[in-house]
């Protein structure tokens, strides 16, 4: 048994349900029985996450196709809207969060509420391929998209995973301080993941293809993804459909099968390219090329140095 | 005579007698952006030549920044990763062997720079400073062996040479009630304090397993506990002269857990301690 193998069977286990959902009651049922729970909590993160995983395909983010690892923009208007949206939550976060800013809701109210609803109202009138009453519940859902934009990407697997392992290893030792603190490292690099994933698909915006060309694309770069079949093969045949089903909602006439739309092509591409024969080997050798040089250059006694040296000799 | 084997600024604080706590991400995060070369690269002006670069090189080549993004990335979040783990490891040593200060006897796990006395952060001291082997304050260059990191007390201030030696084994507090305080203390004991007129405080610096501080004190009805409060829990041998009444003796005893050794002693004829039990 090979890695490659080893890792094809926990993704396989990693696409069942009954896995999913049996594993996250066991280490809830774990995290209930064992003292102290600060031992065992790390260990609920990822596995929470391994659910989400999984329960995210059901998060509509509109303007996209996504599967279980992915989330791609089709339509240039909704990544801006999107783009806008995190800029405004990172902002209000930021002020909130890091500068301890108080607010009197019921006196200072009614800005924010122009700011977080009507503001994303009225962008996704303009940006999203939304119909009718749907526009409502666009800022609403669209906070959940940005989750989903952040978390689903190609990492999220392989580090959740990482993440069990190395949450099982504290457990064993009983270091629940140390559990957190990675638990915090998974949720950055996720986020740093996820950032990646939705910046570079700034490249291309020119782009343009039909959705048949996009479901053709999708199923040539992903010939083996049973989720891309069955989720995004369904999605784009059905297409009238999916507002009633409500996973991914887009206007019933507005984009028809021959009419041309806007596609952001080179995440496959560069994700593609990402394969562990290839690219990874080159970023692990990257990686040790960083290593020794954040080695390398602390070692060298700089000028300033060896003036210090002088002086203590 | 007192020897010196740390430097003081004197100051007063109360003893501190908390444990370490885990380190934080972004604490994490802060601590390893002091190497040179990360320090370098999150200046602004060189945070503006990155975006410009990032920017022109995704329009050129955008798997190779791609590449080199996602590399730069993995190995600042793997010596995160690793660091915080070794901080857990580090501290919860720092828990079982109880490192005290041998000036004011408070807990200590902190390290400082020897020319400006600033706190370091504790990855100076990781993998014999590999990733942090300068002062981010005055830039000297820090190493155990060199003596130029030292393990400092956030209470008094004062500082250590070795560090690598005072966290890397048990301190253990031996408590002596005596009728009388011995005129001269030898073998590697240190007084820490000018004594007084009924206790004695040494400190033994010398032993590769474990450093030890030596408490000897007459029976002093006046004081609440024989010893600091927050060292009877550290207390590893109580000694208690045969001549003190029994009460006396039990009284004292009565103080100390039950992991505490007790023994009865006494000075034979030739000054040498003999054990009573």
């Amino acid at each position: 048994m090979n890695l490659e193998s080893i890792w094809t069977w926990l993704r396989t286990l990693s696409d069942r349900w009954e896995f999913v959902g049996g594993l996250l009651v066991l280490v809830v049922l774990f995290n209930r029985i064992v003292r102290p729970q600060s031992y065992t909590s790390g260990l609920l993160l990822p596995v929470l996450l391994l659910f989400m995983r999984k329960l995210a395909l059901y998060v509509p983010v509109s303007g996209t196709i996504s599967t279980v690892d992915r989330v791609m923009f089709w339509l240039v208007d909704a990544y801006i809207y999107f783009f806008i949206l995190m800029t405004i939550y990172a902002l209000v976060i930021w002020g909130f969060g890091f500068r301890k800013t108080k607010i009197d809701w019921t006196e200072e109210g009614w800005p924010w509420f122009l700011l977080l609803y009507v503001g994303p109202l009225i962008g996704s009138g303009i940006c999203l391929p939304v119909d009718g009453w749907s526009h409502l519940y666009m800022p609403v859902i669209s906070l959940l998209g940005i989750f989903k934009i952040l978390l689903v990407n190609p990492i999220l697997l392989p580090l959740i995973w990482m993440g069990i392992f190395a949450q099982a290893l504290l457990t064993l030792f009983a270091r629940g301080a140390s559990a957190r603190e990675m638990n915090k490292l998974l949720l950055a690099s996720l986020m740093i993941g996820g950032f990646v994933q939705f910046g570079f698909q700034i490249i291309n915006f020119t782009q343009s293809a039909t959705i048949s060309e996009i479901r053709e694309r999708w199923q040539t770069v992903n010939p083996g993804d049973k989720e891309t079949k069955d989720f995004l093969g369904v999605w784009v045949e059905r297409l009238p459909q999916l507002q009633k089903s409500g996973v991914n909602i887009i206007e019933k006439s507005a984009y028809p099968e021959g009419e041309m739309v806007k596609i952001v092509k080179t995440i496959p591409d560069v994700w593609d390219n990402l394969q562990p024969g290839g690219a990874v080997r080159q970023i692990i050798i990257i990686s040790m090329i960083f290593f020794v040089l954040f080695w390398l250059i602390e070692r060298i006694q700089w000028g300033d140095e060896r003036d210090l040296s002088r002086e203590r000799d | 005579m007192f020897e010196k084997i740390f430097t003081s600024t004197g100051r007063k604080l109360d003893v501190n007698k908390d444990n370490p706590t885990s380190l934080l991400l972004a604490e994490a995060c802060g601590d390893l952006v002091q190497n040179r070369l990360l320090k370098f690269a999150t200046r602004p002006p060189m945070l503006i030549v990155e975006a410009v670069g990032l920017i022109a090189g995704l329009f050129m080549a955008p798997l190779v920044v791609f590449k080199l993004l996602i590399g730069a990335l993995a190995s600042y979040g793997l010596l995160v990763g690793a660091y915080l783990f070794w901080y857990g490891r580090f501290i919860h040593r720092n828990r079982i062997y109880r490192p005290l200060c041998p000036h004011c006897t408070s807990r200590m796990w902190q390290f400082c720079c020897k020319r400006c006395h600033e706190p370091v952060p504790a990855l100076a001291f990781w993998l014999w400073g590999a990733f942090l082997t300068h002062c981010p304050h005055c830039g000297f260059r820090l190493s155990c062996r060199l003596g130029t990191l030292l393990a400092s007390c956030s209470t008094c201030a004062s500082d250590f040479e070795r560090p690598d030696l005072l966290y890397g084994k048990p301190t253990h507090v031996v408590v002596w009630i005596a009728e009388t305080l011995p005129a001269q203390i030898g073998g590697g004991w240190i007084p820490i304090k000018p004594h007084g007129a009924q206790e004695m405080a040494l400190y033994h610096h010398g032993d590769e397993h474990s450093a030890s501080f030596l408490f000897i004190s007459t029976d002093d009805h006046s004081k609440p506990t024989p010893v600091d409060e927050h060292l009877i829990g550290q207390t590893r041998l109580l000694l208690i002269s045969n001549k003190l009444p029994e009460t006396t003796a039990n009284r004292i005893k009565a103080f100390f857990t039950h992991r505490t050794l007790r023994e009865e002693i006494a000075f034979d004829s030739n000054g040498e301690l003999r054990r009573e039990s």
